[in-house]
């Protein structure tokens, strides 16, 4: 700490606002710097006591002076009367002139009386003149005793002294340990509430990260599905746009249509051949044949016949696996004329020139 | 008894007789006890009764501080300070460990920081006809202090509160606390040192 720290935290430190880490180096520092520090602290502790006399004005009562003579062991105030002798004794009723000539005395019993103290003395005399010997060896005695006595009860004050300063000392020390103490006591009721406030945060914190997993882990599902429908919805709008396609070729007022059957006769599959001239576009729809799958290496082929020409491919397609099927007219060459359509099965991708069998044929 | 006189001191012309008094006192001198006691324990006892609000404990606290200044008065340190800032010492200690017991800390500092709300210490016309002159300037010169600075201070000294309780009850910033008692402090230096001091040393 350096001496304007110190000086910053005086104000703080005469009024007793210091605490904690702060006190502790400023006491600290005073006790390093003692010399240095005192005349300060002196200066700005005047300040500080100035302020008590803010406090309204009071006495205590006398009994607090009793109660603190008694523990030091005085008993009553220097100088006071004893209590008997501050009771007022009770008034005579008889008169003065009464009183005064008991006290001197009067007749034979008064003179005898008047006689023996003298006679007392003159034998306490003589005796005392034969002890007087005696005496003064006890009186020696006495004074070498005294002495020793008062050695004694010097040492017995020195001690005391030391005794009461180092009282003073660990009273100052216990002090300051049992503020310490509260203060750490004070601390440590801080502590734990907040290790509680902690530990409620941190379930609470736990049980939102499970409703967050919870949350993603459905809107993940939620995706999934999403994606499947969204194939499916694609599946569909491209079967829609095939079928609108079929529609329209069919509802167009140009188009022309030719019955496809068995040329054998021989099985019941039977077709439609459109057909817009202008356009050059159109399809074959064929039903009740054998099922045709692209999975067999296998598809079914529509052939484009002009007279006596030969075969011109037009396309090729698959069925279901009811034998129901649509296939697209897509001509691979121009043609002078159409006179019917065939269809045949084929290997997988189609062939320029037929090589299977006719199933199907219309004019 | 004290006077009005007597009971204001805290420092000045009778510093030297506290001394002097102080060290009859380590030597087991019980009329120079008296006289202190005779002396301060007016002042003493009112800034007792201030802190606690109770005639009994401040009555326990007075007897409990001159008790023990009759057992430690050999080691009263005369470098450090003057005879009666020691006796403020033992009083003040003595009387915000009562008030720590008895936990009502925050009704005492509620009652300073309604006060200071209210412009200053409240103080009874009969207070005021008992105060002396030195009173008056230190209550003058506290008064003159803003709020801010002036409720602070005596939560702290009157509240035994530390600068961190002040600042959660008065719920400010430490640091802010702490520049408004410091302020506060060299205003209150300003006025009084050499002042009050200085004027009861020429007061007859």
């Amino acid at each position: 700490m350096t001496h304007e720290a110190f000086r910053e935290m005086l104000p703080l430190y005469v009024i007793g606002a210091l605490d904690g880490d702060e006190l502790y180096n400023l006491e600290r520092y005073v006790a390093e710097n003692r010399e240095r520090c005192n005349a300060e602290i002196a200066e700005y502790q005047v300040i500080a006591d100035q302020i008590a006399l803010l406090a309204p004005p009071a006495e205590p009562s006398p009994a607090v002076y009793e109660r603190i003579a008694a523990a030091i062991g005085e008993g009553k105030r220097p100088g006071e009367a004893p209590v008997a002798a501050r009771v007022t004794a009770p008034v005579s009723a008889r008169p003065p002139a009464v009183e005064r000539r008991e006290r001197e005395g009067s007749g034979f019993g008064a003179l005898i009386f008047r006689f023996v103290p003298w006679t007392a003395a003159a034998v306490l005399g003589v005796l005392l003149f034969s002890a007087n010997g005696q005496l003064r060896v006890v009186t020696g005695q006495l004074e070498s005793m005294t002495r020793a006595y008062n050695e004694l009860l010097g040492k017995s004050h020195a001690q005391e002294g030391t005794l009461t300063q180092q009282q003073g000392s660990l009273a100052d020390l216990t002090t300051r340990v049992e503020t310490q103490a509260k203060e750490l006591d004070q601390l440590r009721v801080r502590n734990n509430e907040q290790q509680r406030d902690l530990e409620t945060l941190r379930a609470a914190n736990r049980e939102l990260t499970d409703e967050k997993d919870k949350l993603l882990q459905a809107a993940d599902q939620m995706r999934q599905q999403l994606e499947r429908e969204t194939v499916q919805t694609a599946a569909l709008q491209k079967k829609v746009d095939e079928q609108t396609g079929v529609l329209d070729l069919v509802m167009d007022p140009a188009i022309r249509v030719a019955a496809l059957g068995d040329p054998k006769g021989e099985t019941k599959g039977v077709g439609k051949a459109y057909w817009q001239s202008v356009k050059k576009t159109g399809l074959v729809v064929v039903s009740n044949i054998a099922p045709v799958a692209q999975s067999q290496g296998k598809c079914l082929e529509v052939w484009a016949i002009c007279g006596n020409e030969p075969p011109v491919a037009a396309g090729i397609g698959w069925t279901d696996d009811s034998g129901h099927g649509i296939l697209q007219v897509k001509l691979t060459k121009d043609i002078a004329c159409i006179d019917k359509f065939a269809v045949t099965v084929e290997r997988a991708g189609g062939v320029p020139t037929p090589e299977g069998s006719i199933i199907l044929i219309g004019q | 008894m004290p006077d009005g006189q007597s009971r204001v001191n805290t420092s000045g012309g009778e510093t030297t007789d506290d001394r002097e008094l102080l060290r009859a006192v380590a030597a087991r001198d019980r009329e120079a006890f008296q006289e202190l006691y005779d002396r301060h324990s007016g002042m003493l006892f009112a800034l007792a009764l201030k802190i606690l609000s109770d005639r009994a404990e401040a009555e326990d606290v007075l007897q409990d501080a001159f008790v023990q200044a009759w057992k430690t008065a050999g080691s009263f340190d005369e470098g450090r300070g003057k005879p009666l800032g020691w006796f403020i010492m033992l009083i003040r200690s003595r009387a915000i460990d009562h008030l720590r017991s008895r936990k009502t800390r925050t009704r005492l500092s509620e009652s300073v920081a309604k006060d200071g709300a209210a412009g200053g210490s409240a103080v009874t016309p009969t207070d005021e006809a008992l105060a002396s002159e030195a009173q008056r300037t230190v209550r003058n010169a506290l008064n003159a202090l803003p709020p801010e600075q002036r409720v602070p201070i005596e939560m702290a000294y009157f509240g035994g509160l530390t600068q961190f309780e002040i600042a959660q009850q008065l719920s400010q910033p430490l640091g802010t606390v702490k520049t408004r008692i410091r302020t506060g402090m060299i205003h209150l230096r300003e006025q009084l040192g050499g002042g009050a001091a200085g004027r009861r040393e020429r007061t007859p």
